[in-house]
């Protein structure tokens, strides 16, 4: 059970009422205002084994040019996409790894594909699932430390569009109205939640113990857009009690999740209450660092401006800290700039359609995270 | 006076640990706890600008086009600063050019005036651009124009500036006083002791800071920077934080006041939050930049490096211009280089060596931004 702000201050002032009847007030600590800082930090800051690390992301095989604008904006950590199809090879992660590292840029989280007959609990899943785990073998192997996934069953990314915002930049809306009546793929049919649960259920009695082995973690994506439905089927990762049951299938800190305030948002809930239900029990393995401004919870949202959602990004970044979170943040979907536009640098975002920007869009995003990091820390 | 939530926290848990040595069973335990499982305060965002915050503000230009006014609102920036007109300024032309950025969602919120070298040099012909300042000054506070902003040099140093490659190959603006401390000063200039220089400014001051209050105008010196003691053979008098304390005693009034620069402190190897603190409490800063730096060897070498790893606190002094009650214009300048700007013509502008363009400014808006916001949160 959770206690309001509200009520916690007038319990304490209850207590301190209480407190002021029988006893003297001589031991007690009087706030100090904000004029004194409550901590000496050495500045200049950095990243180390007790901090968050703020990443990008780049190909396994990212080229010096690619390498030199993520040191630019001072990253030492990335998510990397592997570069071939197919289960990993140890050889090939190692030397990526090796190289990007040489260049100072240590791998931190890579997505691993779940295969289709894997969710829909089809004849093959054994064999997908099997790759999985040795994607996690060669993981560990390599000292990634963490492996990222998705559990969608159609996701209803026709949902988004690009909106206009300040100065004429572009960001992310979603609307479910125009998905909501979308019809399934015909080769995924409809799907019940009962029967997906049965289906991740027994993907991570299978391959949570592997990762254990491996030393490797995994954070599942929550389904983003949170539509309930999508394309006739539910979509389990799509409200906080899923995320809770998600986390309760193996009870391991490998079997995460990555935790997103803007996700968070985007079903109403409050991020910072959601991020410590998962920090609480160690199984916050990766995290996105989004703004978002719900207008109808699950279905109607804009991703924002990282400064101008109704997220709270210091107490976030405050409650991360405050939990030792050491793992990875990225402040992921840019939104467009003009340079970003007129550089061609906004080919090199992702969904690149749908508001998101490029690199002008990345800096803003990475200086903002750093510059909330520095001051949760500091703080 | 808000408490931060860390305070918060602390003195509850004092008050419960207060009440569990007096005895008294309100299960003491459960409280600590409590204390730790509280929400954080509710802060409503996203939290804003208002007329009790400092106001995030980049530099443009009297002529920007619509481009760069949308560049300026994409960064999430609603003040501008900029050099302006010719003087004597009229109240017409200011007009002219803050409504164009109005139009556009920005406000001007400060103006550089020049064209008073022979005031600095104590010249003939000061008593002309005196009496143009004067004009533009009646012209700002008809406009609305709340803060002009002037330079105080001899002959700037700029020749002590070189590019240095910092991270991942970046351009970072450095500082050496070797190699230009013995520069000669230039034959059309001559040298200036720094009590000539005192006595000018202070004919200066006497003369206009009046007429700015009158006008509801504040005037704004930008220290000397980089801060040499010494430039082609003249003392700089804005150099030093004695300098600074003496020029904001020249005329003890607000609409006589200073840019304040943490990086600039830096420097000079000053605490920036001792130096805002003293200032601050006179209502003397009537402009600001927010800048970051290291210092190898305090006035003579150092690097105006990114925001993120200089050596000063960035959250501490933006704590302090919140403490201090500052409203006026912060403006996170000086951009480093990223390589992306250079591979597309025109967004670089590089008015100093190791200097970027536009997406150097959004990394140090922002850095900024989320500064404001996290005080903003406390």
């Amino acid at each position: 059970m959770k206690n309001n702000r509200r009520e916690f201050i007038k319990k304490s002032s209850s207590i301190a009422a209480a407190i002021g009847m029988g006893l003297p007030l001589a031991g007690v600590d009087i706030p100090p205002s904000k004029k004194s800082s409550s901590k000496k930090s050495k500045w200049p800051l950095t990243e180390g084994p007790d901090t968050p690390k703020l990443i990008l992301t780049c190909s396994l095989n990212a080229d010096d040019k690619i390498i030199r604008r993520l040191r630019q904006i001072g990253l030492s950590y990335t998510n990397a996409s592997y570069p071939e199809r197919g289960v990993w090879k140890e050889d090939v992660l190692r030397t990526g790894m090796n190289r990007l590292k040489e260049q100072g840029i240590t791998v931190i989280n890579m997505m691993s594909g779940v295969g289709r007959e894997t969710i829909l609990g089809r004849a093959g899943r054994d064999e997908q699932i099997e790759n999985f785990m040795e994607n996690l073998r060669v993981a560990g192997a390599c000292g990634l430390p963490n492996v990222e996934y998705n559990w969608y069953v159609a996701r209803a990314t026709e949902g988004y569009s690009r909106i206009e915002a300040r100065g004429g930049s572009s960001i992310t809306g979603f609307d479910y109205n125009k998905v909501k009546d979308l019809s399934p793929v015909p080769e995924v049919g409809i799907h019940k939640a009962e029967e997906i649960w049965g289906n991740i259920t027994y993907f991570l009695k299978a391959v949570i113990p592997v990762a254990e082995k491996a030393g490797v973690r995994i954070a599942l994506h929550p389904n983003d857009p949170v539509a309930q439905v999508s394309r006739g089927s539910d979509q389990i990762m799509a409200n906080l009690n899923g995320w809770k049951r998600l986390i309760s299938i193996v009870d391991s800190p490998s079997n995460g999740i990555t935790f997103d305030p803007g996700v968070t948002r985007e079903m109403g809930e409050d991020p910072v209450e959601v991020c410590r239900y998962f920090a609480t029990r160690d199984r916050i393995n990766h995290m996105h660092y989004r703004n978002v401004v719900s207008i109808i919870p699950y279905e109607n949202y804009l991703e924002t401006w990282i400064d101008e959602g109704e997220v709270d990004m210091f107490a976030v970044m405050n409650e991360v800290v405050k939990h030792g979170y050491n793992r990875a943040i990225w402040p992921e979907h840019p939104h467009f700039i003009d340079y970003d536009i007129e550089s061609g640098s906004a080919r090199e975002g992702v969904r690149a359609g749908d508001g998101g920007g490029g690199y002008g869009g990345d800096i803003f995003n990475v200086a903002f995270s750093r510059a909330m990091m520095w001051a949760a820390i500091s703080s | 006076m808000k408490s931060n939530r860390r305070n918060f926290i602390k003195s509850s848990a004092s008050i419960a640990s207060a009440v569990s040595v007096g005895g008294l069973a309100i299960c003491s335990g459960s409280i600590k706890k409590e204390a730790l499982d509280a929400p954080s305060k509710v802060v409503n965002w996203p939290v804003q600008e208002g007329p009790d915050t400092p106001k995030l503000c980049m530099t443009s230009s009297r002529t920007a086009d619509e481009k760069q006014m949308r560049f300026i609102k994409q960064m999430g920036a609603d003040y501008v600063h900029m050099g302006g007109p010719p003087i004597p300024w009229k109240e017409e032309d200011l007009r002219t050019i803050m409504e164009k950025f109005k139009t556009n969602g920005i406000t001007v919120i400060n103006m550089m005036i020049g064209g008073h070298r022979n005031s600095i040099y104590g010249k003939e012909g000061r008593d002309v651009e005196i009496a143009n300042i004067k004009e533009s000054i009646v012209a700002a506070g008809k406009a609305g124009l709340p803060v002009i902003e002037y330079n105080w040099y001899i002959d700037r140093l700029n020749e002590g500036y070189y590019y240095k490659e910092g991270r991942g190959g970046s351009g970072v603006t450095a500082y050496d006083y070797a190699p230009v401390k013995d520069l000669p000063a230039r034959a059309e200039i001559g040298t200036y002791s720094a009590e000539q220089v005192w006595d000018n400014i202070t004919y200066f001051l006497k003369a206009i800071i009046p007429v700015a209050e009158k006008a509801g105008v504040r005037f704004a010196l930008h220290p000397n920077d980089p801060p040499a003691p010494i430039s082609k053979g003249s003392p700089q008098i804005m150099a030093t934080y004695e300098g600074w304390k003496r020029l904001l005693d020249i005329v003890k009034s607000p609409a006589s006041g200073m840019t304040y620069d943490p990086g600039v402190c830096k420097e000079m190897g000053l605490d920036p939050i001792e130096v805002m603190k003293y200032i601050g409490s006179r209502d003397q800063i009537n402009h600001a930049h927010y800048r970051n730096c290291t210092t190898q060897e305090p006035y003579n070498k150092y690097e105006e490096v990114f925001f993120d790893i200089g050596e000063n606190d960035m959250f501490a002094i933006m704590r302090e211009f919140y403490n201090i009650g500052y409203t006026r214009g912060i403006n996170p300048e000086h951009p480093r280089l990223f390589t992306r700007d250079t591979e597309f013509p025109g967004y670089v502008q590089g008015s100093y060596p190791g200097g970027g363009g536009d997406t150097g400014w959004a990394f140090n808006v922002a850095y900024c931004r989320a500064m404001m916001q996290a005080v903003q949160s406390l």
